[in-house]
């Protein structure tokens, strides 16, 4: 593979995009879309839900970018923005299901109006895969979020550990836990 | 190394990430033991449940990027039309913005300071450098590792993540073991081979610097033009592979036709058929009798596609078709497993179908395979095989159901193959109970309802 090349870290990338270059938060866009969708999913599991609610953070993302102290963190600052508007979002459906004025911003008024009015949207749905994603949603929070990041897209043990500030023996630990919870559900009798 | 310790490392040795001496341990543990090699099996069957259920999901990724980005480019734009809010210039400056110092005592210079710093804040000459958004000529779709991009107006190559949008003059490049492919608006696929280089000089006119290409054009109305060297390829609809590497280029037809241009001439190249050019000069053309096996590198990127992708079903007949037929039959069969989880589909449909009845040779490669491979989701349909007409396919599907579920309801994968039907057929009833009673532990699984079939009608063997 040729090498003269330097990928641009995440905190380059957050200097271009201030300094006028909005490619440069594409880029960004392109980094951590997959991560978000599963921190969002992992956060409110509904897959619906997630997919907006994760839309809205990137954009967020964009629109707040300023305010990030620290370029070189935009991955952990990302995260933050969508554990906070998914806390929002679970927040407004507690509450009510129809208005949420007043909670977000004009921007994401559609987006997340329309993912609060989904409400339990896959309880009828003959699709196989919501019946694994049900399954999945109901593992403990620290599992399902590290089965979601794994899954949702190509990631080693060790990039999973940076991302979540653990090691790779956790990593392994909780997917192996993940998945074994999972065969339970799954498989019936014990062999006989 | 002992049960335990194989079982609390199994999930990592599917996932890839043991190293060498772990890997070497644990397989030797696995050679000596059956139940960690179940446990083996179960490992790789769930892997592969999950990256199918998650198929769908990656895709949702994709579109969830698209609208974001639509809405980012709007609020630049936007942004920039209302001269406010765009992100600052302060992270990037360290400044807080334009400072106008100015000695009191100068009233001329400070008018004229005050004068040149409204026009700079007025005509804001930096914003004719912001870049406009150019629109997409190619998508992204899909990636098997880092994937390069130097747009025009770059200078440094950026890592691409699938989903990623790709403008004019962009080029692109894959690494060593990597591989992507592209779509084009009216939905044509580019997929690039690893080592790779081409330039999108258009959505319908590709440079191929080096490397190899597949291209599948879908427009009728447009030929799809790929450049390699001094070679020219035209194709109004069909499916190609082309390898360049200057001097040397190398055109395989599988589907259609193309035209082939370069400084000695033109030709027309059909399906099946190759041409090699050399130094812009045709020197060789042929007939490819397996095009499928020579364009076999397109694989890893169909084994991420869907289960019932319909290029993977007719790539699968495709090289079904070839078992038997030559004396690298067994390369075939290979190339069929590498499919994984991808080829399940199609191989139950050929055992099905009327076609395969007479080919025996065949059907009993088809049910091996299932044997060895098909997944939990499939599990109905292996059900359904025991009915056969063949008494080996009825033990191998056996053989699949003993490996996917830990039962043989009574009856060995050996004593389905020995054993006459008519004192098969309450054990095979007891596979459809069982599945009734148990089928809401597989998620996934085809969605069949065994009862709704016209009962097995058997030549008993």
């Amino acid at each position: 593979m040729q090498q003269q090349n330097q990928q641009k870290s995440d905190g380059d990338l957050v200097r271009q995009t201030l300094g006028g270059e909005t490619a440069a938060y594409e880029e960004l866009v392109g980094r951590w879309a997959a991560r978000i969708v599963a921190c969002c999913h992992a956060k409110v599991r509904s897959v619906d839900a997630a997919d907006d609610l994760a839309q809205e953070t990137l954009v967020r993302g964009f629109r707040f970018l300023p305010a990030l102290d620290d370029p070189d963190k935009f991955g952990p600052w990302l995260r933050g923005i969508a554990q906070r508007t998914c806390l929002d979002w679970l927040k407004a459906k507690a509450r009510t299901q129809v208005s949420l004025d007043g909670l977000l911003e004009r921007n994401g008024d559609r987006v997340l109006a329309h993912a609060a009015a989904l409400g339990e949207e896959h309880v009828d749905r003959a699709d196989e895969t919501d019946r694994l994603m049900d399954q999945v949603a109901a593992l403990p929070e620290d599992l399902r979020e590290v089965l979601l990041l794994y899954y949702y897209q190509d990631v080693t043990y060790r990039e999973l550990a940076e991302t979540l500030g653990v090691s790779s023996a956790t990593v392994n630990a909780r997917l192996t836990k993940a998945r074994a919870m999972l065969r339970e559900k799954l498989i019936g009798r014990p062999k006989t | 190394m002992e049960c335990r310790e194989c079982a609390e490392l199994l999930d990592a040795w599917t996932d890839g990430e043991l190293d060498a001496a772990q890997r070497t341990d644990l397989e030797t543990h696995l050679t000596a033991c059956a139940d960690c090699r179940e446990m083996a099996d179960r490992s790789r069957a769930q892997r592969s449940e999950l990256e199918q259920a998650f198929e769908s999901r990656r895709q949702n990724v994709v579109q969830v990027q698209k609208i974001a980005l639509e809405r980012i480019r709007a609020e630049a734009v936007r942004s920039d039309e209302e001269s406010v809010s765009l992100p600052s210039q302060r992270a990037a400056t360290g400044s807080s913005g334009v400072r106008n110092h100015i000695p009191s005592w100068l009233a001329l210079a400070t008018a004229a300071a005050v004068g040149f710093v409204l026009a700079v804040l007025v005509f804001r000459p930096w914003k004719n450098n912001a870049p406009v958004a150019e629109p997409a000529v190619a998508q992204l779709a899909m990636v098997t590792g880092p994937v390069e991009i130097l747009p025009p107006k770059a200078t440094d190559w950026s890592t691409a993540a699938a989903g990623a949008s790709i403008t004019q003059g962009t080029r692109i490049r894959t690494g060593q073991n990597v591989r992507c492919e592209l779509l084009t608006p009216d939905g044509s696929k580019v997929r690039m081979n690893a080592e790779t280089s081409v330039r999108f000089a258009s959505a319908r006119d590709v440079q191929l610097e080096s490397g190899q290409v597949w291209i599948c054009n879908l427009d009728t109305c447009y030929p799809f033009k790929v450049e390699a060297d001094k070679t020219k390829v035209t194709s109004d609809q069909g499916q190609f592979d082309l390898v360049c590497h200057p001097p040397e280029t190398l055109l395989t037809v599988a589907r259609g036709a193309a035209n082939l241009r370069c400084p000695s001439g033109g030709e027309k190249v059909e399906s099946g058929e190759s041409a090699r050019v050399v130094d812009g000069a045709v020197t060789e053309r042929g007939h490819i009798g397996d095009v499928v096996f020579a364009t076999r590198w397109v694989n890893e990127i169909l084994v991420r596609k869907g289960r019932d992708d319909a290029e993977v079903n007719e790539r699968v007949n495709d090289l079904l078709a070839q078992i038997g037929q030559s004396k690298i039959s067994n390369l075939y069969e290979e190339e069929v497993r590498s499919l994984g989880d991808s080829c399940v589909l199609p191989l139950l449909r050929y055992l099905q179908s009327d076609r395969s009845k007479g080919q025996e040779h065949k059907r009993l490669e088809a049910a091996r395979i299932l044997a060895d491979i098909a997944p939990p989701w499939s599990i109905p349909e292996l059900i359904e095989l025991l009915t056969d007409d063949d008494n080996r396919v009825r033990g191998l599907a056996a053989t699949g159901l003993t490996r996917l579920t830990g039962y043989t309801q009574g009856l060995s994968p050996e004593q389905w193959r020995s054993t006459p039907w008519a004192d098969c057929k309450s054990t095979y009833q007891q596979w459809q109970a069982w599945w009734t009673e148990n089928k809401h532990r597989f998620p996934g699984a085809l969605d069949t309802d065994i009862y709704a079939r016209s009962g097995p009608t058997l030549k008993k063997t």
